[in-house]
């Protein structure tokens, strides 16, 4: 069978940020001015493939790229490069990159070895536009999460290495705890009105029922309860820095059991 | 003495349900809680019939009653989960109404800050001085802040001028609108888990289905499942009447997303089955005994065909998918055709000559008497039943509006900020005026900062 037109173009973005990580890895020793605009210039190029690859696959399958684990994980990566891009045209600091580039590139390679046949028919479950708002703002918000866990990382290395030369070239403590809140609120909102509300009011289109205690939903539920409990303990109680990075890693970790559960557990959204 | 000790023990209970850290417990243990659950629910499945025999045996009739009471087969309708959850439906009642005044006062009041004492506890401010007229200078001010859309106000006292400056204010009632979003959400989750209900219904073409408590039936009229020339399901589609007091008064079709809701009731496109009991249409082989050739006719279910060139006529008059038959009564064991056989009536005119069951499977199995040919069954075209999941949902409003609350309290809190600004002007000696400019924001301290800084230089640089 003749391979999705969107495959190559994958794989480009998948060497090209393999390529970035590996450059920003380098970037921890040498400051090289050289290796910095290499490391960027792989990311942000791998970004326009990777953009590509999505429209042609949307295109060619005529549904959003989310109905399946290779569409749905490629997706979540594009978003969390969209985002660490964002963070360092905002912040400047490329260092972020050594921490934030692993995460594409582990979505990308999880992704790549996932079938990527394209299913023309989706099935009837899955043919309403709740589809696409739920699994998109899911995926937006998990990106975000998966920026505050590389912040949260390199948060925990400053602050029990210090001493060591390169890592005190990371940013400050006092920035990438910031940068770490700020990317669970832009994430919380979004997991919360997409991955629950839009999800239970589709679920009610549906089947008739807002919510019917699936493991999925069982794990969005747990996510969301922990992140309200960091929102809550860092409003009022000043959880700030070092606790709020392990939540931030604990969080993201559940994340990404919930979402590989499904190829466990099965349920309402055991899609491969 | 007493009297005051039981007071010191309300205002404690209510000093506990009025503090964070009681609702940060609370989540923590929902979360453990529903940790729990979901193992629970993968270890001890309980989605197959008859599971509480099978548990009862496993466990034992004792030990299964205390686990079905700790609530271990359904955890999340058990009485601890259920217990907690109205602890944190309290804890939030608490918590909003007796900060309530306080948000409330925030977003709409003006707060002068009118000397320098009142500066102390600003955490950003700087002072400035400049040369001027103090008039031209709060006039230059307040288009400074009105360009940025913020609201600005003014207070003359003891020669000093104080003004305030506010914007997003109403950004403060997003923290109201997500807790109260969320009682009204639960409100809306125990309504219908209390009054409502989901039943499931099958039914076959011309079949009635009533949903319990309705005072109208629902015919299904047709149901096609749908496929893709690959044989990918495209679609289930399911035609429903409405019937009342006799009279059909809508049709509708229904698929997966889109049901079909009358007076309360929603019949949802869920499941689908083989018919055990019916068909479309049989293929069948006419063999006569004389010798002369064969036909093939397909004939639809329940319908008298003349065969061609003779006398005789033949109705497919019952089906059954996995035939058994026991005291001579004749039914299917499963919806699966392991067995498929269709009763077969042959006519003369109007008179019935005989009735026989044709197996597809065992084609030799029918002995008819004196007659002038023998059937056998080809094939069939499947007739499908729809499962239809019927529910009730009375708190779906409740819920929804609790949605729509959140969402609005979450966009109010999460992406617009509360600033405020108060500058305090005051005429020095030699025609100098000096400036105190504190501000302060709800979230986005960074941003905010960088905000102030520009205001500042704007205010430093004001010439006219």
């Amino acid at each position: 069978m003749q391979q999705p037109g969107d495959v190559m173009y994958f794989w480009i973005s998948f060497l090209l940020y393999l390529l970035g990580f590996l450059s920003f890895t380098l970037y921890l020793a040498f400051k090289s001015k050289v290796i910095t605009t290499t490391a960027i210039a792989s990311m942000a190029a791998g970004f326009i493939f990777h953009t590509i690859a999505l429209i042609i696959r949307w295109v060619e399958a005529k549904h959003s790229p989310f109905s399946n684990m290779y569409e749905y994980m490629s997706s979540m990566a594009w978003m969390a490069v969209l985002l660490f891009l964002i963070f360092l045209w905002r912040y400047k600091k490329p260092i972020i990159g050594s921490f934030v580039s692993p995460i594409p590139v582990m979505l990308m390679a999880s992704a790549s070895i996932m079938p990527k046949r394209i299913s023309q028919q989706l099935m009837p479950a899955l043919q309403s536009y709740w589809f696409e708002i739920h699994v998109s703002m899911a995926v937006l918000a998990e990106g975000a999460f998966a920026v505050a866990f590389g912040v949260s990382i390199m948060y925990l290395l400053r602050q029990k290495m210090g001493d060591n030369p390169n890592i005190k070239s990371l940013p400050s403590l006092e920035l990438l705890d910031d940068i770490n809140y700020r990317a669970i609120s832009i994430g919380y909102p979004l997991f919360t009105v997409g991955a629950l509300f839009a999800g239970a009011i589709w679920a009610y289109n549906a089947w008739g029922n807002f919510w019917s205690w699936d493991p999925k939903e069982t794990g969005a539920l747990i996510i969301w309860l922990f992140y309200t409990v960091y929102l809550h303990a860092r409003y009022q109680r000043g959880w700030r820095g070092n606790k709020a990075a392990w939540m931030s890693i604990i969080g993201f970790l559940m994340a990404l059991a919930s979402f590989f559960g499904n190829l466990v557990v099965g349920g309402m959204h055991a899609y491969v | 003495m007493e009297k005051k000790k039981k007071r010191s023990i309300w205002a404690g209970i209510w000093n506990l349900f009025r503090s964070f850290k009681l609702a940060i417990f609370l989540l923590i243990i929902l979360g453990v809680l529903s940790i729990i659950s979901l193992v629970l629910g993968e270890l001890l499945n309980t989605r197959f019939p008859n599971w509480d025999v099978y548990y009862a045996k496993r466990f034992g009739e004792g030990m299964f009653h205390i686990m079905k009471a700790l609530g271990v087969f359904n955890p999340f309708h058990s009485y601890i989960y259920q217990f907690f959850l109205v602890l944190l439906a309290a804890n939030i009642v608490i918590c909003t109404f007796s900060r309530f005044k306080y948000y409330v006062h925030q977003a709409i009041s003006k707060s002068f800050r009118k000397n320098s004492e009142d500066f102390r506890m600003v955490n950003l401010k700087t002072s400035l001085e400049l040369k001027g007229d103090s008039e031209k200078i709060l006039s230059k001010i307040r288009s400074i802040f009105k360009r940025r859309f913020f609201k600005f106000y003014t207070s003359e006292s003891d020669g000093h001028v104080a003004a305030f400056a506010t914007r997003g204010g109403f950004s403060r009632f997003g923290f109201i609108l997500i807790h109260l979003g969320l009682l009204v959400l639960l409100t809306g989750g125990v309504v219908t888990s209390r009054f409502g209900y989901s039943v499931y219904k099958w039914g076959g073409k011309g079949d009635y289905i009533q949903a319990p408590g309705s005072k109208f039936l629902v015919r299904v009229d047709d149901f096609k499942v749908i496929t893709t020339p690959r044989g990918e399901i495209k679609d289930y589609l399911a035609t429903l009447t409405v019937v009342e007091n006799g009279k059909d008064i809508l049709t509708k079709k229904i698929e997966v997303n889109r049901p079909l809701r009358y007076k309360g009731f929603n019949f949802y496109q869920s499941s689908y089955s083989l018919n055990a009991r019916a068909i479309e249409s049989a293929t069948l082989k006419i063999i006569p005994l004389d010798g002369k050739g064969d036909t093939t006719v397909t004939i639809p279910f329940k319908k008298q065909i003349l065969l061609k060139g003779t006398p005789y006529s033949i109705k497919a008059t019952d089906f059954v998918a996995d035939f058994r038959l026991e005291n001579n009564k004749v039914y299917s064991a499963s919806a699966q055709p392991r067995n498929p056989a269709v009763e077969i009536s042959v006519f003369k005119g109007d008179s019935l000559l005989y009735k026989e069951w044709l197996f597809l499977y065992f084609p030799d199995l029918h002995k008819l008497a004196n007659a002038k040919f023998r059937i056998n069954l080809l094939s069939f075209r499947g007739s499908y039943m729809t499962g239809l999941e019927v529910t009730t949902n009375p708190g779906a409003t409740l819920i929804l509006f609790g949605i729509a609350m959140m969402t609005l309290g979450i966009i109010l809190s999460f992406y617009m900020y509360h600033k405020r600004y108060w500058i305090l002007i005051e005429s020095a000696q030699n025609e100098k005026i000096k400036l105190l400019i504190g501000g302060a924001s709800a979230k986005g301290k960074r941003d905010f900062r960088r905000e102030m800084d520009e205001i500042v230089k704007e205010i430093k640089h004001i010439s006219y």
